[in-house]
């Protein structure tokens, strides 16, 4: 028997494997064609991430004309900017405010984080949801909630107080304002606390539970384990969440610049938008502010990534990860839940509320009436061609956008772990350089980069804008997965017949789909939700809700912006149920990378 | 079905470097199955892969048939090696059933009809003993399920040629000990050339025609298991393979067929070595099972006595601590008895059994 079973296959053998130095001959041509490609990919990615860069950069140095740039060459704005004291004070400005944001938002963060990942609370999976939601809302839609809450004479919440104070006195004082420092504050720090939970939270679960457990049998009690173990460990991934909160914070123009326009103060992002659209231009010196800004930026990401390392170390992989028993909350837990409901209040129902009803008005006003309101909004929205092509562009953009940074960023990662040389770690690093630099200053760097051809003024350019900037997530959380997978999985195909494209086609990206698939619905809301390079970058022929809404917010009209901001909520909500639902993917794990 | 050689076979990871495989020659003959032995960092999986292709080979060639499938200059691509092999994480895929594992390699094959490919693929499956898990998904399987998976699909395509990297590693002991006998069973009916690395000298024993003991890139010795047990040529290849108490020694005198050495403070052996004389410095080997111990004075050469330090009970034997002046030994009985501690015993070591080597500087 054994005989017949092995004949056959000692001819086909013969047959089919000729001698070693053809067969390597013979492998030549698939090979020019795959550095080819390999060669457009790059140049794609230098086009599309580096060079714009570059642009932003360089706009500086030119002469400012009345409309823009003139062709000659100027250090006239790169000295007002850097040798004066007006800029520097703006940067302060924002790094003051993202300071203070920050502070709230590791305080709030981690809070919430040991109360939903150390201790006894019930319903945990329900508040993580809620305290998450945030990540996947504009900002800029929660600053209209909260205009719509917060002002003055017409928000919701000063109308329900001065309702209830007018028992007390004749004339009661609104009980928040929202368009102060105090107010940007608040808001931003609303979007930017779950980073900090996201973060938190992955550092306690992926903790040994055993570190814990030794120091309760060496007499801690659970607070003091808490203090003296559990935060120091997890204070690497906490101070990487809270340096990212920073930059972010710092280079946020849409919120600070709506209501510090009105309540008298000016970050620089704001400045730099100011000089880049407002009339008269200052095409040079919002270059010039932009640098200025991307040094903060860099700095911050370089830190973040050191920090993301030494936090690393501390991870322990392996083992059977036993779990603490959790904190007892006792007489505690009104307290706790009390934190937490307030949070998801602000950030989540009021907001959400405050937007629907907004939106559902004919003006702004501080109470509720029969006869204000209307679906007047949601009927013109519909109605109006423009408005249903920007939905269009919307959902259009963010598709393509999603599935450009999955294959881009599948093939970077792919070449730079598989062939390991100095050209393929350069592509990989090009690719995620974007991470570092601020929308706005991606935005201006595009408009000078296509002014001349016929991309410019297209959705094309929003494309070009969201793929560069997201394409970082797609090279980094492709190349988490990546490693992840053991290389035997693939060599085990290769072994059995099955060549380098087969391998990958049949075997590495089936294997890789739910992350492949997270980065394409995390792409999808990021792109979605995008607003501080669209607003440079679009026209009244390439409109997306993102930038709908700050139109009209800009122009006055809250009600109609606020009925637009449902909308785009509503679909940002319906993708990430949907890819729960049906694909089981949970898209947080590509926030904390 | 194939014969393999090793030619002064070198691999180099990087330029400047110790080669982590330094020069090795080898024949594994058509059919044999052939054990590669050793500590970790010898050597011996870097050299599985290169034969597998899976590495690039820096100096020296690798020939099936007669034919060069690796060098420094060519590498034949794995897929084109029709080899099989069966990995230490199983590597068995997770997003397909047991069935589809087994046919992945089956239907890049030309000429191959759905139904031919189902009847090898039950046929594979048959023979590893997964009859009936064809259609089951891969994670519901066992440890030891998942590699019989890995195992079917590398003889599912009739390679010439099967390697093993340390397959048994991840499954528990009591597996680990069936499988080794189903393994070579598997292979002395289906007559493949085998190659196989592990650093269990225990599953070398039992599976290999020949054992290839490795160390720090090279080839200690190479040897039926029975061979290198009984004739290690090294102190290394005696304290591997099996346990040994190893004493330094001078020779008293040698002639013919005999020798006699002074081991520690005046202990005189007879060994049936020969080949020394008087003044050499040896290593002198022994196995603790070739130990004879009795409360008695038994006859014969090679007799003293010495007291228990220690028993370890293993269940069907004993390990006995024995000191001696300065000189420890250890003795292995069966079935295991127990004396106490500083007992004094009468040990015998018959002569056949006393081995020597010339003494190695390191």
């Amino acid at each position: 028997m054994s005989a017949s079973y092995l004949a056959g296959s000692g001819a086909a053998a013969e047959a089919s494997s000729p001698d070693g130095a053809s067969a390597a001959a013979g492998r030549g041509m698939p090979r020019l064609l795959g550095a080819l490609a390999w060669l457009a990919l790059a140049a794609a990615v230098v086009v599309i991430a580096l060079i714009p860069l570059v642009y932003a950069v360089d706009a500086q140095f030119y002469r400012e004309s009345r409309v823009g740039l003139s062709a000659e060459r100027s250090l006239a704005a790169a000295r007002d900017v850097y040798l004066g004291a007006e800029y520097w004070g703006y940067l302060f400005s924002a790094m003051v405010l993202a300071g203070l944001v920050t502070l709230f938002s590791l305080i709030v963060g981690v809070l919430l984080a040991f109360l939903v990942g150390r201790t006894d609370l019930r319903a945990k999976s329900v508040w993580d949801m809620a305290i998450t939601l945030p990540l996947y809302l504009s900002p800029f839609t929660g600053l209209m909630a909260w205009i719509a809450l917060g002002s003055e004479k017409t928000g919701f919440v000063n109308g329900v107080w001065t309702g209830m104070m007018r028992v007390f006195t004749n004339e009661p004082r609104a009980l928040i304002n929202i368009w102060s420092y105090g107010g940007v504050v608040f808001v931003m720090f609303l979007f930017f606390c779950p980073f900090v939970y996201l973060f938190t939270v992955g550092s306690l679960r992926a903790m040994n539970g055993s570190l814990e457990e030794a120091a309760r049998t060496s007499g801690a009690s659970p607070l003091q384990t808490i203090f003296k173990i559990t935060l120091p460990i997890c204070s690497p991934s906490i101070l990487a969440a809270g340096i990212l909160v920073f930059v972010l914070a710092a280079e946020t123009y849409t919120i600070p610049g709506i209501i510090g326009a009105n309540a008298g103060f000016t970050v620089l992002p704001w400045k730099i938008f100011e000089d880049s659209v407002a009339a008269p231009v200052h095409r040079a010196h919002a270059a010039a502010g932009g640098t200025m800004l991307l040094f903060v930026t860099i700095a911050g990401v370089w830190l973040q990534r050191r920090m993301t390392r030494v936090a690393e170390r501390f991870v322990t992989v392996g083992g059977k990860g036993s779990q603490t028993p959790p904190l007892r909350l006792g007489r505690w837990t009104p307290a706790a839940l009390a934190l937490i409901l307030a949070y998801v209040l602000a950030a989540d129902v009021l907001p959400f509320g405050a937007l629907l009803i907004s939106s559902l008005m004919k003006y702004s006003s501080g109470t509720l009436t029969a006869d204000i309101i209307t679906t007047h909004h949601y009927r013109t929205f519909f109605g109006t061609q423009n408005m249903l092509v920007a939905l269009w562009n919307t959902v259009f953009l963010a598709l393509l956008a999603g599935v450009a940074c999955v294959l881009l960023g599948f093939v970077i990662s792919l070449s730079e772990l598989r062939r390991p040389n100095i050209a393929t770690k350069l592509l990989a690093f090009a690719s995620v350089l974007p991470v570092a630099v601020p929308g706005l200053v991606y935005g201006i760097g595009l408009v000078w980069t296509w002014l001349q051809t016929p991309v410019y003024g297209t959705v094309w350019i929003l494309l070009i804008a969201y793929v560069a900037k997201f394409l970082p997530y797609g090279v980094v959380v492709s190349r988490t997965g990546l490693l992840q997978m053991h290389p035997e999985l693939e060599e085990s195909a290769r072994v059995h017949g099955a060549g380098p494209l087969r391998t990958i086609t049949a075997i590495t990206m089936p294997i890789l789909k739910p992350t492949l698939m997270a980065i394409l619905f995390f792409v999808m809301l990021m792109s979605i939700k995008e607003l501080s390079a669209s607003v440079l970058l679009y026209t009244q022929d390439s409109q997306v809700l993102s930038v709908l809404t700050w139109h009209y917010m800009d122009a006055g009209d809250y009600q109609f912006a606020a009925a637009i901001g449902i909308v785009q909520t509503l679909i940002m909500i319906g993708l990430v149920v949907i890819v729960r639902a049906l694909f089981g993917v949970r898209l947080e794990s590509a926030f904390s990378r | 079905m194939t014969q393999v050689a090793l030619e002064k076979l070198t691999k180099r990871y990087r330029p400047a470097a110790a080669a982590a495989v330094n020069g090795i020659d080898l024949t594994i003959d058509d059919g044999e199955f052939v054990v590669l032995l050793g500590p970790s960092g010898c050597g011996k999986t870097t050299t599985l892969r290169c034969i597998a292709g899976l590495e690039s080979v820096s100096g020296g060639a690798i020939r099936f048939d007669g034919k060069v499938v690796s060098s420094a200059q060519v590498s034949l691509p794995p897929e084109r090696r029709h080899i099989g092999m069966v990995f230490q994480s199983y590597a068995v895929w997770p997003h397909m059933t047991v069935a589809e594992n087994v046919a992945f390699g089956l239907k890049l094959k030309r000429g191959l009809s759905r139904a031919d490919i189902d009847a090898r693929v039950k046929k594979a499956l048959d023979m590893v003993g997964l009859a009936r898990f064809g259609g089951h998904g891969v994670y519901q399987l066992s440890g030891g399920q998942q590699q019989r998976v890995a195992l079917a699909r590398a003889i599912v395509l009739e390679p010439r040629l099967l390697l093993f990297d340390e397959p048994l590693s991840n499954l528990d002991a009591k597996l680990r000990e069936q499988m080794r006998v189903e393994l070579r069973q598997l292979q002395q009916r289906l007559g493949i050339t085998a190659i196989y690395v592990t650093h269990d000298q225990e599953e070398a024993m039992v599976i290999a025609d020949r054992i290839v003991l490795m160390h720090n890139g090279g080839i200690a010795q190479i040897g039926t298991p029975m061979d290198i047990y009984a004739k290690p040529a090294s102190l290394f290849a005696a304290s591997f393979i099996g346990q040994t108490n190893a004493l330094l020694g001078v020779v008293t005198w040698g002639h013919g067929g005999a020798t006699r050495v002074r081991v520690g403070d005046g202990l005189e052996l007879d060994s049936a070595d020969a080949g020394f004389a008087g003044g050499n410095e040896v290593e002198v080997l022994c196995r603790p099972e070739q130990l004879a111990l009795s409360a008695a004075r038994p006859d014969g050469p090679n007799v003293f006595q010495a007291s228990v330090e220690q028993i370890v009970f293993m269940g069907n034997s004993a390990d006995v601590f024995l000191t001696r002046g300065g000189l420890k030994l250890t003795a292995q009985i069966s079935p295991a008895a127990h004396w106490p501690p500083a007992t004094e015993l009468w040990v015998k070591i018959p002569p056949e059994f006393v081995r020597l080597l010339p003494r190695q500087k390191d």
